[in-house]
């Protein structure tokens, strides 16, 4: 579904992505983690378009390079702060996005009904969006992402600002959606829901790749939250003792053997 | 520790701003005791601000650290020298007309005095949404409200920059008043010594006006949920004064050196302040000065308390009305363009500021149709009566028509800051599958739904008021018209090239963004390069033929800048995100 092949992005002289390679498949929920800073927005918005890249990057099998409007077309995108056209209500915003991705009307105002009371955002959503809390603005988001049938679901901190319910709703929807075949990647810092929720996983430190695959095969015996921390603080101990990412001195041994595993899918 | 208090102003004894916050980390900040002095926080917020409303828009990715080329440079230097150009001759050339009269009366002060009721006045417009929007409705007064800053602080900084801002237009209004006056008139050195710590003083004056009309404008609005027709509706008056004012100014400046003891005598009882700048100038009167001083300080003092008492509660109020409840209604889909371009009309109009900036021209041009209509045929008897009746109904009438519209198109320019005024929303038409091309046609499409219907009937209106010819008719519809397409086409595209993404307010992003400059240069540009086409070659070709080649220079001009922006403007639009 989404393929990722050594994508490298910089930013002037500085590299946020270094030859990171992944594959997502249909019915795969997978994560992303990693520090701040890591590049994991950075990469997420590569797979949206909403960057250029070098390497290449496959929705369905089509180059988000080469033809991006169809790649667009069957991904929706969740960003990480939903700044959204404040001077909008929140259903003329739903419809907008509808008619851009060409959603009838009959089906628009059924999933709209939908996931609206799935999300409790119904009765809102004749209200200004300015006047909107963060985690409304959110959920207004994920209606949106999920009102044209995405075959992919892109999304960068989702959980963000969302209550506990919202949050439940979303798991389910992500769920639903992978069960019909479509596939989702996003971001998180929330460990426990990634280990709970992801069928994969990938874990990203300093632009590079340092562990991905199953969640078994990522954390092993141990829990996420511990290899997440083995690693960070081998990457400071790396740094300190002056190696670097690129010599691959601060990489953990059974993390790059499931990195070695999942990218190669 | 004691709770600390803001109300009072400055950092409390009891603990000052965090001594480990980013602003502290400044440079040079922090007082022996660690904490930023007051005057510190003042200079750092006000240089944020100001960086903000005037670097930043030459700037380019915050990631790459990129610096403008110095192409770019020279390309900016031009066009600030071409504004200020333009104000300084406006200036000196009335100030030409005035200086001599008045000096020969001994009336010179009243030429200063004239002067600084028009900047006074000019400055007090202009300022008044600028004060509300940068002072009350800046996006980042959250933020700065929920770090350890007393609002004072806050408040001044805003002062500070708007106070700034103000002094720039004085000594562009101002200074090539007294360059005129130091070769028609006398020089005092102390007169010149007085006459600038004035200018430094002035601005305090406008900037206390606008200060508290936009206080009150902010505490109305912040009250009632149509925020935008009551800005609207105080806001028309005043810009009509304006523009009658300047309307009428040629014929004031006559009226002031025919008769400049009698004006003397009314601006001397009923604006002192101004008698006493013009003596301060013309005479180097301390007493002059003294009083002018007073003028300007105080009531600048008295509005520094008045909003710093209520500053944070302006702030902080919200209209809660009554909520709108949802109903669900069949919606008929539409295509992307059609649905971008209604997101575009609801943009600008649900916005006062930016109606108002950019959409001003087109009230003048309505109110400009409707006159010509009810005084169309006094306007031709009146022509008869001087000798012109053969004018009615000429080409000559035709081609005034055709010039005014065209002015005032080219000052209308609601898609030049349309690519900005996305801002942190850029990532929505972005990530939509949709190429680049179809948001920016909807900005220059809103440009034409917006611009088009008003200008067609201030044609029509011309046509049936002054009985024009056929031809020339077509022409008065025509020409206008593919003027506009002109205007917001250019818009989009120097927007596209140009664009201010990291604003704090939107006023920011129409009032001061690069690409408004271009557009309505490259519309000036063209009307002149037209209208001397025409002039020059009036006494060889008929007019019919001059304005059928300006139709065709007109269509090909908008052929390439369409083509441009359906392809070249078009990718950088979607590479946009990749830029910042």
């Amino acid at each position: 579904m989404l393929h990722l092949n050594h994508l490298t992005k910089y930013y002037g002289e500085k590299p946020a992505v270094r030859d990171l390679t992944l594959h997502i498949k249909a019915g795969e929920i997978y994560g992303f983690i990693g520090h701040n800073g890591a590049g994991k927005t950075t990469t997420i918005k590569a797979c949206c378009g909403l960057l250029d890249f070098q390497g290449d990057i496959f929705i369905d099998g089509l180059s988000v390079k080469d033809d991006p409007v169809a790649c667009k077309s069957r991904t929706a995108y969740i960003p990480d702060n939903p700044d959204l056209y404040s001077f909008l209500s929140g259903i003329r915003y739903l419809h907008f996005i509808a008619d851009v991705f060409g959603v009838p009307a009959d089906v628009r105002r059924e999933r709209i009904r939908r996931y609206g009371d799935a999300l409790g955002l119904t009765a809102d959503l004749a209200q200004p969006i300015s006047s909107y809390s963060h985690g409304m603005k959110q959920k207004l988001v994920i209606i949106s992402a999920w009102l044209h049938a995405p075959r992919l679901v892109v999304m960068d901190e989702p959980f963000v600002g969302l209550d506990p319910k919202a949050s439940h709703t979303l798991k389910e929807m992500m769920r639903q959606l992978c069960d019909e075949g479509g596939a989702i990647f996003f971001s998180t810092h929330v460990l426990d829901v990634a280990e709970k929720l992801c069928d994969k996983i990938a874990i990203i430190k300093d632009g590079s790749l340092v562990a991905c695959g199953t969640m078994a095969e990522v954390k092993g015996d141990g829990s996420l939250e511990k290899v997440f921390l083995e690693l960070y603080e081998e990457s400071v101990r790396g740094k300190a003792a002056g190696g670097s990412v690129e010599d691959g001195s601060v990489t953990n041994d059974s993390a790059t053997s499931g990195s070695a595993e999942g990218g190669a899918q | 520790m004691k709770p600390r208090s803001y109300d009072s102003g400055g950092p409390s004894k009891s603990g000052g701003p965090s001594k480990s916050g980013g602003l502290t980390r400044a440079g040079g900040l922090t007082r022996a005791g660690g904490a930023p002095s007051g005057a510190a926080l003042l200079w750092l917020l006000a240089k944020i601000r100001l960086q903000g409303m005037f670097l930043s828009a030459f700037r380019g990715s915050k990631k790459r650290r990129e610096r403008p080329s110095p192409l770019m440079l020279v390309l900016i230097g031009l066009l600030v020298l071409y504004v200020a150009g333009a104000l300084i001759g406006l200036v000196v050339m009335m100030a030409w007309l005035m200086c001599a009269p008045l000096a020969e009366m001994g009336l010179g002060w009243l030429y200063f005095a004239y002067f600084a009721i028009m900047a006074f006045a000019v400055s007090l417009l202009a300022g008044v949404f600028m004060a509300k929007s940068q002072l009350f409705e800046a996006k980042d007064n959250e933020q700065l409200l929920s770090l350890p800053l007393p609002p004072r602080v806050i408040l001044l900084s805003r002062m500070l920059s708007l106070y700034l801002f103000d002094l720039l237009f004085f000594l562009l209004m101002l200074v090539p008043v007294y360059v005129v006056w130091l070769i028609v008139g006398t020089f005092s050195p102390l007169g010149l010594c007085l006459f600038v710590a004035g200018l430094l003083l002035f601005p305090l004056l406008s900037l206390a006006a606008s200060a508290l009309l936009g206080w009150l404008l902010a505490m109305a609005t912040a009250r009632i949920r149509y925020k935008n027709l009551l800005a609207l509706a105080l806001s028309i008056p005043l810009m009509l004064g304006a523009l009658y004012a300047n309307l009428m100014m040629y014929e004031w400046i006559g009226t002031l050196a025919a008769s400049g003891a009698e004006m003397a005598g009314v601006v001397r009882r009923v604006m002192h302040l101004f008698y006493s700048f013009g003596r301060l100038a013309t005479e180097g009167s301390v007493v002059s000065f003294l009083l002018f001083a007073a003028g300007t300080v105080l009531p600048f003092a008295l509005c520094l308390l008045v909003l710093d008492r209520t500053f944070l509660r302006v702030l902080t109020t919200k209209y809660a009305g009554k909520k709108a409840v949802y109903t669900e209604r069949a919606a008929a889909a539409r295509a992307p363009l059609s649905a971008f371009t209604r997101k575009e009309l609801r943009r600008f109009f649900s916005s006062a500021g930016y109606m108002l900036n950019a959409g001003l021209g087109l009230i003048f041009v309505l109110v400009g149709a409707v006159a010509l209509l009810v005084k169309g045929p006094e306007l031709i008897g009146l022509l008869a009566g001087a000798g012109l009746g053969a004018f009615a109904g000429t080409q000559m009438l035709g081609a005034v028509v055709v010039g005014a519209l065209c002015a005032i198109g080219g000052m209308t320019f609601i898609s030049a800051p349309a690519v900005s005024l996305e801002g942190s929303s850029l990532w929505i038409p972005c990530s939509l599958p949709v190429h680049g091309r179809v948001p920016l046609h909807a900005k220059t499409l809103a440009h034409l739904v917006i611009c088009l219907p008003v200008n067609l009937f201030a044609s029509l209106c011309a046509i049936v008021a002054l009985r024009l010819p056929p031809l020339m008719a077509v022409f008065v519809v025509v020409l206008p018209a593919l003027f506009i397409v002109f205007c917001g086409l250019t818009g989009t595209i120097a927007n596209v090239y140009f664009p201010k993404l990291d604003w704090m307010d939107e006023t920011v992003a129409v009032k001061q963004s690069m690409s408004v400059l271009i557009a309505m240069l490259a519309a000036t540009g063209l009307l002149i390069a037209l209208g001397a086409f025409c002039v020059l070659l009036t006494p060889l070709l008929p007019m019919e033929l001059l304005f059928g080649i300006c139709t065709v220079v007109l269509c090909v001009l908008d052929f390439l800048l369409y083509r441009h922006e359906d392809r070249g403007a078009a990718a950088r639009f979607s590479a946009l995100p990749s830029r910042q």
